[in-house]
């Protein structure tokens, strides 16, 4: 819905009852060439509304944060006889101005540094009131601006009215109502955002200031005065698209980064915030949402209306058992079991993985390439490149796509469909207690379970994590003691073998371990964990074809990321295996073996297990069923080797990550600090085991 | 005064200020919306205080909670 011609629309809003003044009208070639941008809250469906517009696939989900980094895509709307072309940029959500996150930071950034040609504030129709106050910081800070209501399908059922031409009439700028799960309202935003970017005789933004107290806004004039000054000085380092207002507010508001880049010196500031605060008798940074607040409460008058609360009482039951630790901690027992030990491990990592590797590769497959290998290649050391004990296809391609694929895949279907549900807020308010004593809050139970599935992935995802003293800490345990699903699958079949116990008894040791150095860490590290704050999403029927389309989309970024490594790791052990290095190699490994209490073949498993994780728990494998004296490892051995193995040096690409993510001293250090716990835990469990004659 | 934190399951009430002594705390909540005047609801006080507001369910620590100041 577009708003009246201008003229119209500014006397309207002289009488109107929010009374935003309009200050300045912006030119729309004001070098807006950047992209279409979308900001909002997290979890209001924003990469849904970004799916839908450039037709590619960012992961959705019923988890606030699942954007990590900033998704690009294309945008075509035909207008004519053209075809407009524009670039849509996805960063992840912000609850506001102040960032509260490195990620929040990254979404601010995108506003005031990319030059936006088209801002789409995406927002939960249902929850409007509380999330209207970004819109009027953004016309305030002059951006071109579409106000995109979605999820309007679940709001109308549920009973919530929004008029959203008045609504458009108020703020003076258009506003769509959308339902990204379904594409209600597509054409209508292509349309407003083609409107937006030509300008189409209208203006690119309206730059109006929110109506605070008279004093307070004599505090802000000046303040935006003094940094205007500053920037004709050049002696500011405020990012080029944000004007000067909305940084004097931020500052003002207690944005430190803002407030130093404003050229403003602290005394100076700090004579400004105590001038606002008398003026008003509370600090600004409380009094500014409140104002805020009271302008949007009289903007949505007559506009929107929140049903008579009725709750759907099933669902609300349902998620009340989740959020109870009597019945929730059951209940999460049970999740673990069925999803990850029966679904992934039995079925995963035993029965498909049985079909793809005994009976496809083994009998099919393998063979073919052989009998290919053997007739075209006639020297036996090239033969062995591909079809060898470390062949490119006799185990690199035989390992991913037999052994680990199926796994993987398992694991995310699961995880997609939990993520979904909105399982994970609850499960992350529900150990937020006991994730605190670890040095952690209950936010990172993301990263932590994502871990089980690929830990490089999960690296990534510790960003969402507030504090710096979090982030080096979630990554030190995800290195050490988060085991990815390929591993655990086949660490799973391994066990599982030998008997329930022996299983349960690798999950205590690394349980223990996760604890003892999470809180060790935790002590160590300067700073302490961030406060706990989760919005609970309603519980939902997760929907199939997005689950399968979001267990895809990960498998394909894990594919991309496995197979050349797979694919590498096997060629590097083809040469080290030639050339006489990895006798060398093993031999130094020996020492560390014999500590462990292990064969001498079983140092494979380690040196593979750098390239991947599960590659490594592969050779185990191996190694368990086909040692050469063919009698296998005793499970006091595997047993040994199991939590040696999960706990040493993650893989090539999780270390990479590392260093991307954390540089190269937490890094390092991590890789020092895995290793020696490693050894050590190895050994003392190995003697622990010779004395008490367990297994 | 009475804070989020100490309201029984099942008790309603409104909240009436944001303790600005923790300054850090306060703008944690102001960001999510949690703002003098709305009404709530308490659920649940433990592991974690949780609470509806306006359509909308929070889970917060016992720190941030202690924050909120109620009627």
């Amino acid at each position: 819905m577009r708003p009246r011609p201008e003229s119209s629309n500014s006397a309207a809003l002289a009488v109107d009852p929010a009374g935003i003044p309009e200050t300045e009208t912006l030119a729309a070639e004001e070098g807006r060439k950047g992209p279409v941008l979308l900001v909002g809250f997290p979890n209001v469906g924003k990469s849904s509304i970004f799916n839908l517009l450039t037709g590619s696939y960012v992961t959705v989900s019923n988890y606030p944060g699942t954007t990590v980094g900033v998704s690009f895509g294309h945008l075509r709307i035909p207008a004519g006889e053209e075809v407009l072309r524009l670039e849509v940029s996805d960063p992840p959500g912000m609850y506001g101005l102040l960032p509260l996150t490195d990620e929040e930071r990254v979404a601010r950034e995108a506003l005031f540094s990319s030059r936006p040609s088209c801002v789409l504030h995406i927002v939960d129709s249902k929850t409007l009131p509380r999330q209207l106050g970004l819109t009027l910081r953004l016309i305030q800070a002059g951006l071109p601006l579409i106000l995109v209501c979605n999820m309007t399908d679940e709001a109308e059922t549920q009973g919530y009215r929004l008029d959203t031409g008045v609504l458009a009439e108020r703020l003076g700028i258009p506003v769509v109502k959308t339902c990204g799960t379904n594409g209600v309202g597509l054409h209508e935003l292509k349309h407003e955002i083609a409107a937006v970017v030509r300008g189409n005789g209208r203006p690119a933004g309206h730059r109006r200031r929110i109506p605070f107290d008279e004093g307070v806004m004599g505090v802000l004039d000046e303040m935006e005065a003094r940094i205007e000054e500053r920037r004709r000085e050049a002696r500011t380092f405020l990012p080029a698209g944000m004007d000067s207002r909305t940084a004097a507010q931020l500052a003002l508001e207690g944005a430190t980064d803002i407030a130093a880049a404003s050229g403003l010196d602290s005394e100076t500031l700090g004579a400004y915030a105590r001038k606002a605060r008398d003026m008003v008798g509370h600090p600004f940074p409380l009094y500014a949402p409140l104002s805020l607040k009271a302008v949007t409460d009289k903007i949505l008058e007559g506009v929107f209306e929140d049903p008579e609360r009725s709750r759907n009482s099933v669902r609300e039951a349902l998620s009340r058992m989740l959020i109870n630790p009597w019945s929730g901690i059951p209940i999460l027992l049970a999740v673990l079991y069925l999803c990850f030990y029966q679904f992934v491990g039995v079925f995963g990592a035993g029965t498909v993985v049985g079909w793809l590797e005994d009976d496809l590769f083994g009998r099919f497959v393998n063979p073919f390439f052989q009998r290919v290998a053997e007739g075209a290649l006639p020297w036996p050391w090239l033969q062995k490149l591909f079809v060898g004990d470390y062949g490119v296809f006799t185990l690199g391609i035989t390992y991913a796509v037999a052994l680990v694929m199926p796994v993987v895949f398992f694991f995310f279907l699961s995880f997609s469909l939990l993520e979904d549900s909105g399982y994970f807020p609850r499960l992350a308010l529900l150990v937020d207690r006991f994730f605190k004593r670890i040095g952690l809050n209950g936010r990172a139970v993301i990263p932590m379970v994502l871990g089980f599935g690929c830990d490089t992935m999960a690296t990534i995802t510790t960003r969402t994590l507030e504090t710096g003293k979090e982030r080096i800490l979630a990554t030190l345990l995800l290195a050490l003691a988060i085991p990815c699903s390929a591993q655990l699958g086949i660490i799973m079949a391994l066990l599982g073998s030998r008997g329930f116990g022996v299983w349960v008894g690798y999950v205590l040791v690394l349980t223990g371990i996760v604890f003892f150095v999470g809180w060790a860490g935790s002590k160590v590290l300067p700073g302490r964990a961030a406060t706990f704050h989760m919005e609970l999403p309603p519980l939902r029927l997760p929907r199939l074809s997005n689950v399968l389309v979001k267990s895809f989309a990960r498998m394909r970024w894990y594919f991309f990321e496995v197979i050349p490594l797979f694919l590498l790791a096997s060629v590097v052990l083809w040469a080290l295996d030639l050339s006489g290095g990895l006798v060398l190699l093993r031999h130094g490994l020996e020492p560390v073996m014999m500590l462990l209490g292990l064969p001498v073949e079983a140092a494979d498993s380690f040196l593979i297990g750098f390239f991947r994780r599960d590659f490594g728990a592969a050779g185990l494998f191996h190694l368990a069923q086909y040692s050469p004296d063919k009698a296998g490892l005793s499970t006091h051995q595997l047993f040994v080797a199991s939590v040696t193995l999960t706990l040493f040096v993650p893989c090539i690409a999780q270390f990479m990550m590392m260093f991307k993510e954390r540089g190269s001293k937490v890094a390092a250090s991590s890789a020092l600090a895995i290793t020696g716990i490693a050894i050590l835990t190895g050994f003392g469990l190995h003697h622990f085991l010779l004395l008490t004659g367990w297994l | 005064m009475k804070t989020l934190a100490q309201l029984k399951p099942g008790e309603r009430s409104r909240i009436v200020g944001i303790d600005p002594r923790d300054p850090e705390a306060m703008r944690k909540v102001l960001c999510l919306g949690i703002m003098p005047g709305e009404r709530i609801e308490l659920i649940r006080r433990s592991p974690a205080v949780v609470f509806a507001m306006g359509g909308s369910q929070f889970a917060l620590d016992r720190e941030l909670a202690s924050c909120i100041l109620v009627e």
